[in-house]
């Protein structure tokens, strides 16, 4: 039941949650489509998968809206590849969404809340 | 603001080469005198440009998700539809039964559809981000 109801919960909450991994994969250091992908999963703990083109999609939006850019580096082999960084406007739109966002669930009150639930469920 | 891509080009590309088509066929077939096939041309041409406007509309979106309900494509149709027939028109290549007149009145009532859809496309503006639908930025 738990599950069950965790994986529905979960489904909903990873909606809306690529744009922040793209931006953190990329403040991370540039890097190209396929070392994105690479850093979610590793840094999502696998909860988060995300197909190539989905984040090739959500890059051209985000060049065409000044966000990130890209210089050409050659590969190992083949064409050159896009490495992908952060602009000042999509440094600055992270920082204020993580502001806005993210940082309060390091409120002490939200901490102490979630940690209260945590010592439940070990009890 | 009105944002070229590689499919625009594309379709730019390909219904100048579809409009050249038609005029010539349309305008050799009056001027021999086929009356009975004149409809052929502006059939194919209707089908081949709805075809063309649909393929490469599609694409486009799929690449970019531009909100500009099809304006770039109709203003493209209709520069590229008149700069073909006026050329064509000046060099000679036009029939007879193909006067000037017709594509001045043709270009006036066309023109009066394109800028209902300007304004529709103005307002559509108003719900975007540099062309792209704010509901539709962030994944």
């Amino acid at each position: 039941m738990i599950s069950d109801l965790l994986h529905s919960w979960e489904e909903t909450y990873k909606k809306g949650q690529l744009t922040l991994w793209i931006f953190l994969s990329l403040r991370d250091g540039e890097k190209y489509v396929d070392e994105i992908k690479e850093f979610i999963e590793k840094y999502s703990n696998k909860t988060l998968s995300c197909e190539e083109q989905s984040i090739y999609r959500s890059l051209r939006k985000y060049l065409h809206l000044g966000i990130v850019e890209f210089n050409l580096k050659g590969g190992n082999k083949g064409p050159d590849r896009k490495y992908y960084s952060l602009t000042k406007t999509g440094d600055s739109l992270l920082d204020e969404f993580a502001k806005r966002n993210i940082s309060l669930f390091y409120e002490k009150k939200i901490l102490s809340l979630l940690n209260q639930t945590q010592n439940d469920n070990n009890d | 603001m009105t944002t070229t891509t590689k499919t625009l080009t594309q379709f730019i590309v390909s219904i100048t080469l579809i409009t050249v088509v038609f005029r010539i066929t349309l305008s050799s077939l009056l001027n021999s005198e086929l009356y009975d096939y004149v409809f052929i041309p502006p059939a194919i041409y209707f089908i081949s440009m709805f075809l063309a406007g649909r393929y490469f509309g599609k694409k486009d979106y799929k690449f970019l998700p531009i909100g500009d309900i099809g304006f770039r494509f109709h203003l493209s149709t209709f520069v590229v539809f008149f700069l073909v027939s006026y050329t064509i028109n000046y060099l000679g290549y036009m029939s007879q039964w193909e006067p000037r007149r017709i594509l001045d009145v043709t270009l006036m009532i066309w023109g009066i559809f394109l800028l209902v859809h300007f304004i529709f496309y103005l307002n559509a503006q108003k719900t975007t981000i540099k062309g792209l639908d704010k509901n539709d930025l962030f994944e």
